[in-house]
Parts: C-alpha cells; sequence; structure tokens
C-alpha cells in the first residue's frame, strides 16, 4: 500500500508539475489585470489542457512509454522552476486570499476524500461510464500504443481531453492513478470557481464559500471521480468566461479562444457552450466600444478554439465517418458512419431523449427547474441534489447585485447554458459550470444578507448553509465509504470486487493464464476494462459491430481463424444465454464457471 | 463593503445602493430564505416517509 502510494502521488506530481510548465504559455496571454489567483488558477488547468493536446497529437502516432515520457519531461522542464516560485510565493497567495476555516475544512475534507477513495479498485459493470469508456480507452491505448477509437465502444471517440491524461497517469501511477489525480483536477476546477467568485463581487473574506458550496454538492461531486470528466469540462467553460470578461487585448480572446476549445476538446457539449460563452463576452459591457475590433478579437477567439478542438473531430471524420461519433439526429442524416448501424444510431438518440427527459420538456418544466433541481435532483440523475445555497440565497444575489456587470454577464452564460442543456440531454452532471455560477450567486445574496439584513435573516442564511453543507458532505462521505473500506481492508476490496464485477473469474483466469493472447468476447455487457489482454468484440454495448462480416457468434466461430484469437469468453448475461454449444469443433473449454464459459481456439 | 476591495473593483457600490434604498428588500429576503428552507425539510420528511408513518399512526389511534 505504501509503495503504491509512493507511486500514485509521484505520477501525480509529475502530471501536474508537467501541466504547470504547459500552463506557463499561457501566463503572457492572460488578462493584465488578473490577480495571482487568477492566474494560478487559468494557467494551471489551460496547461493541463494543452498538455492533453500535444498528448493527444502524439498518441495518433504513437501513445508509447517513451512518447507519453517525452512529452511529460518537456513539461515538466517547463514547469519545475514556475513551481519553485509559486511554492515560495505561496504565502502572499494565501494573504491575499485569506480563508475562513469552515470553507477550508470542507473543500480539504471532499479533496482528501476523493484521493483516499481513488486508491480503491473501480468496480461495476458497463453502466458505470468510467468503466465502460472513460477509463477502458486509456487503458486499450497505452496497450495499443496509439490513440484510436475502439470499434466496440462508440463513447471511445468522444472528445478525450480528460482521458488522454489519465493515459498518463496510469503509465507512471497505475490503474488507480486517474482515481488519486482526481483530487487535483477537482482542485483545478475549483480554483477557477474562487477565480469567478473574486472577479463576480464576493467580497475578498467570503471568496472560499462558493468553492465550498461546489465541493459540497453531491451532484458535482459525481462528475469528479472515478473517471468522469464532467468538472474538467465545466472548469474550461468557467474559465473561459473568467477569461472572456476581462479580454480587451487581441492575446486575451486568444486564451479565451483556447480555453473554448478546450472544453469542445473534453466534451461534445463544449460545442454549444461556445455561442453561449461568445454572446457572454458580446454583451458583457467590458469590450472595447469599438465593434470592429471586437468582431475581429472574436473571429480570431474562435479560430483559435477551432484549432484547439479541432484533432479530435477531423480524426472522428477520418477513422469514423463523422466528426461527431455517434452522429447525432442532424449529422446522422448526412453522414453514413462506420460500426454502427442506422438502427444503432437511433436506438442511442432514443436513449438519450429517454434518460435526458427529467421532468418535461414544456415551459411549465424550465420554469421549475430551479425547484426541481433543488429538491429533486435524482430525476436529473444528481442524487445528493446541489444543497439550498442557489435557490435560497442566489435570487437575492442576483438582484441585489444586477447592476453589476460580471454578474449580470454570468447571470446570462448561465441562463443560456441552461437552455442548452434543458433542451439535450437534462443529465445533473452536465450542469456543473451553472451550479458553480449559482452558488457564486449564492455567496453574493449571503454577503448581501449579512450587511443589510437583521441577525435573524443572518441566521436563516446560516441555517440554509449549514444544512446544505452538513447534508451534501455527509452524503459525499456515505457514498464512498465503500471505495475507502475497500482501500484499509483487502477482505472487503475483494468482497466489492466479487460483488460488482461482472464475470471477474473470467478476467482473473485470462489475465493470469499465459496462452491467452488475444480473446474474442461474444456477449456485449462483459467490461472490457478488467481484461489485461488483447480483445475483439462482436457486438458493442450501444449495438456497434466491430467486424464488418460478423454479426452474431455462429459468424465469429464460422470466421475464428481471420479473427486471429487464442480464446473465446461466452457468458450467460441479461443479454442472451451461452451462445456457443459445449463440444463445438475446434473450441477446447478450458475454463467453467455457472454463467462463463472459456474455450481455446485449437 | 470596504474601500479596498472598491478599489480593487471586485465589489461595486450599486449593491450598497440598492440595500440603502430597498427597505423592505431585506425582510422579503428574509421570507424566502425560510421558505426554501421549509420546504427542504417538509420534502426530506415527507420523501423519508416520516408524515406517511405520522398519519399511519394518527389514523391507528382515531
Amino acid at each position: 500500500m505504501l509503495w503504491d502510494l509512493v507511486r500514485l502521488t509521484f505520477a501525480t506530481a509529475v502530471v501536474s508539475v508537467a501541466a504547470f510548465g504547459a500552463g506557463t504559455l499561457l501566463q503572457s496571454l492572460l488578462p493584465t489585470k488578473f490577480s495571482a489567483l487568477d492566474r494560478l488558477a487559468c494557467s494551471w488547468l489551460g496547461g493541463f489542457g494543452l498538455l492533453s493536446a500535444v498528448l493527444f497529437l502524439v498518441g495518433q502516432i504513437a501513445f508509447t512509454p517513451i512518447a507519453v515520457c517525452l512529452v511529460l519531461a518537456a513539461g515538466v522542464l517547463a514547469g519545475l522552476h514556475p513551481a519553485r516560485n509559486l511554492i515560495y510565493g505561496i504565502a502572499d497567495l494565501r494573504r491575499a486570499n485569506r480563508i475562513r476555516w469552515i470553507p477550508a475544512l470542507a473543500i480539504a475534507a471532499v479533496l482528501v476524500l476523493t484521493a483516499v477513495a481513488g486508491i480503491a479498485d473501480i468496480a461495476g459493470g458497463l453502466g458505470h461510464d468510467g468503466v465502460a469508456y472513460h477509463l477502458l480507452a486509456p487503458k486499450v491505448w497505452l496497450r495499443d500504443g496509439v490513440i484510436r477509437p475502439l470499434p466496440d465502444s462508440s463513447h471511445t471517440a468522444f472528445p478525450a481531453s480528460g482521458e488522454v491524461i489519465f493515459g498518463a497517469l496510469e503509465l507512471l501511477g497505475g490503474p488507480h492513478a486517474p482515481g488519486f489525480a482526481a483530487a487535483w483536477i477537482f482542485a483545478l476546477f475549483l480554483l477557477v470557481v474562487a477565480s469567478v467568485a473574486a472577479r463576480a463581487s464576493v467580497p475578498t473574506s467570503d471568496t472560499w464559500w462558493p468553492v465550498a458550496f461546489v465541493a459540497s454538492m453531491p451532484a458535482v461531486y459525481s462528475g469528479a471521480h472515478s473517471g468522469f470528466v464532467d468538472v474538467l469540462y465545466a472548469g474550461f467553460v468557467l474559465a473561459a468566461a473568467r477569461v472572456g470578461i476581462d479580454a480587451q487585448r487581441k492575446c486575451d480572446f486568444a486564451t479565451f479562444g483556447i480555453f473554448c476549445g478546450l472544453a469542445a476538446a473534453t466534451k461534445y457539449t463544449g460545442l454549444l457552450a461556445i455561442p453561449a460563452l461568445l454572446l457572454m463576452v458580446i454583451v458583457s459591457g467590458a469590450r472595447p466600444e469599438d465593434r470592429r475590433a471586437l468582431a475581429s478579437n472574436i473571429g480570431w477567439a474562435l479560430s483559435l478554439a477551432a484549432m484547439i478542438a479541432a484533432p479530435v473531430y477531423i480524426r472522428n471524420w477520418i477513422v469514423l465517418g463523422c466528426p461527431i461519433y455517434p452522429p447525432p439526429p442532424v449529422l446522422a442524416e448526412l453522414f453514413h458512419v462506420k460500426y454502427l448501424s442506422a438502427q444503432a444510431v437511433r436506438g442511442f438518440h432514443a436513449y438519450i431523449r429517454a434518460r435526458g427527459g427529467g421532468l418535461g420538456r414544456g415551459p411549465l418544466a424550465f420554469l421549475l427547474l430551479p425547484y426541481n433541481l433543488t429538491y429533486h435532483t435524482s430525476n436529473f440523475h444528481g442524487a445528493g441534489g446541489i444543497g439550498l445555497y442557489s435557490l435560497a440565497l442566489g435570487p437575492i444575489g442576483l438582484i441585489a447585485w444586477r447592476k453589476n456587470a460580471i454578474v449580470r454577464a454570468l447571470a446570462i452564460l448561465g441562463l443560456l447554458l441552461t437552455i442548452e442543456w434543458f433542451v439535450t440531454q437534462q443529465e445533473s452532471r452536465f450542469l456543473i459550470h451553472v451550479y458553480a455560477i449559482g452558488a457564486v450567486f449564492a455567496t453574493l445574496g449571503w454577503s448581501y444578507v449579512k450587511s443589510a439584513s437583521s441577525r435573524r435573516g443572518a441566521m436563516l442564511s446560516a441555517i440554509a448553509i449549514g444544512c446544505s453543507l452538513a447534508y451534501g458532505l455527509s452524503f459525499i462521505g456515505s457514498a464512498r465509504t465503500g471505495d475507502v473500506a475497500a482501500v484499509f481492508s483487502p477482505e472487503r476490496a475483494e468482497r466489492r470486487r466479487d460483488a460488482s464485477i461482472p464475470f471477474l473469474d473470467c478476467f482473473l483466469f485470462a489475465n493470469s493464464d499465459p496462452s491467452v493472447h488475444r480473446l474474442l468476447i461474444l456477449d456485449p455487457s462483459v467490461p472490457a476494462y478488467y481484461l489485461d489482454k488483447s480483445y475483439v468484440k462482436i457486438r458493442g454495448q450501444w449495438g456497434e459491430q466491430p467486424i464488418a462480416n460478423v454479426s452474431d457468434a455462429g459468424d465469429a466461430i464460422h470466421h475464428i481463424q481471420e479473427l486471429n484469437v487464442s480464446h473465446v469468453l461466452d457468458v450467460k448475461s441479461d443479454l442472451s444465454d451461452f451462445q456457443i454449444p459445449k463440444g463445438t469443433p475446434g473450441l477446447l473449454l478450458v475454463f467453467e464457471r455457472p454463467n462463463a464459459r472459456v474455450y481455446r481456439v485449437e | 463593503v470596504n474601500d479596498s476591495e472598491l478599489e480593487r473593483g471586485t465589489v461595486l457600490p450599486a449593491s450598497a445602493g440598492l440595500a440603502r434604498s430597498s427597505r423592505g428588500w431585506p425582510a422579503v429576503a428574509e421570507l424566502w430564505i425560510a421558505l426554501v428552507i421549509g420546504i427542504f425539510f417538509a420534502v426530506r420528511i415527507v420523501g423519508s416517509g416520516l408524515a406517511a408513518q405520522i398519519w399511519h399512526s394518527l389514523l391507528a389511534h382515531h
């Protein structure tokens, strides 16, 4: 365990210093009026994105240990000196950004919990997005030595700035490194929230309160660990907003564009966030009077955004037949994609519509969103909720500070992002940036109530905040109790693996038997993440058909020699019974459990 | 709102102006916060089934 911890700390330190080094490229491009906190938050997060962009490009040719280490080494070399300066200047930073002990405690508790729980093995089936693709993709990329979408898992074609860094972390720190480093990635996001809060008129003494509010929201936290990249995406959107608010020079707009591009290089929804961010920048009122200059600057920002985001979309177009894969409804009519039939694409759309339906898509459902998101977040797949902060204090802050141009700009951004979310997919995790904006408004409302209201108002605010903090932190703690227990108790870890990993025995057999070189997996519900060997699936979770002339087990057995596999895994799952009869010629049963059989190809 | 915060531009005087000009506003704000907290406890109590238990025990006594 101690050695594991040393290795995880080393991996996280190397990648974070490399990201810090990459971030130095942005330092001179940031708006001149940025404070030390703003610079730290935006350059470090931006460095994360730039490092990932370089690794992604290099990985198209070689995602090998040497290639990854060379890129990281360049980042570390660039980052060592600035990191040393940061350590020496940390006292000044602390003096300028005093943090009260309650928010400090809440933030520290969540980050420490994230790091500790992250050491546990990931457990779960394909219902867990981390297992299905966030962590599967980097594992396979490292094994294959190249970054390519997996034909059996269409979601591995999603923009992957987070997953590429997971790959680098896994290379240096092993399979637990992405989980452990989630604390660092979450901290980067929280720094950006602090930066936005400080700019949005939150008094200096209260800057860290909205950060604590966000850290203690279970709905936010669910997008911050176990391979999820939602807080990373939200961080890029908020950083773009933070830079956009103060952008005046051409290079400021360049940084704004880079963050927009990084958002689109992290999640497809970034493509929708960019127009919202642009509109916010145009109406924020902090722009030069010259409209032509603004148009030129925005054009410049868009060019850089396109340059940063383009690689993944061009790669998808070339490799899979459509820039966005699986294609959304409009593009599905225009592009014929590989590996997915029209029926499979329609099935995926139907799933997204059903999952993202929330509590309706009508005008009344939209107006009731503040209420439903606060009290019924689980209807949006955000169990644990977002606390009472935004609903209880947010409107007060918004009204009290309505003449503040920055608050107005953030309100417009929050509204636009919410509308986009409402009409596309109402998944709570996808609204994290808006929750953060809500937390900033809540802190503004609280500071207004403290200054303008009686003691009763302050007390009511304290109750709302106290209840939300206590409820949120206890929910987050209980949600990760199993992970923490698995870290400290090998028996608990084993019980958890047995209970949560489907077909575990087969994976243990295949991983330990040296004669298994390449496994043919017949059932789409088998989570290949747990397999350490090369594999081929005949069907993916979303109806993917990776091999052109093989659509079922019969076809696969017929073409078994062409598939170049050493073994075949046949399972009895919720989807189907065993697909190969025992005694099939050319296949020798070498491993059997009640719900799984492994055959050796003779 | 202190001078240094105004100086560094993080707090605009407009907000303080609103606090002075709208005398009834703090009371509305207090009422709103109380309402949100009240609904929270109501939703939690109903959600936990406690309300149903109380209702059933009341019915049982009558």
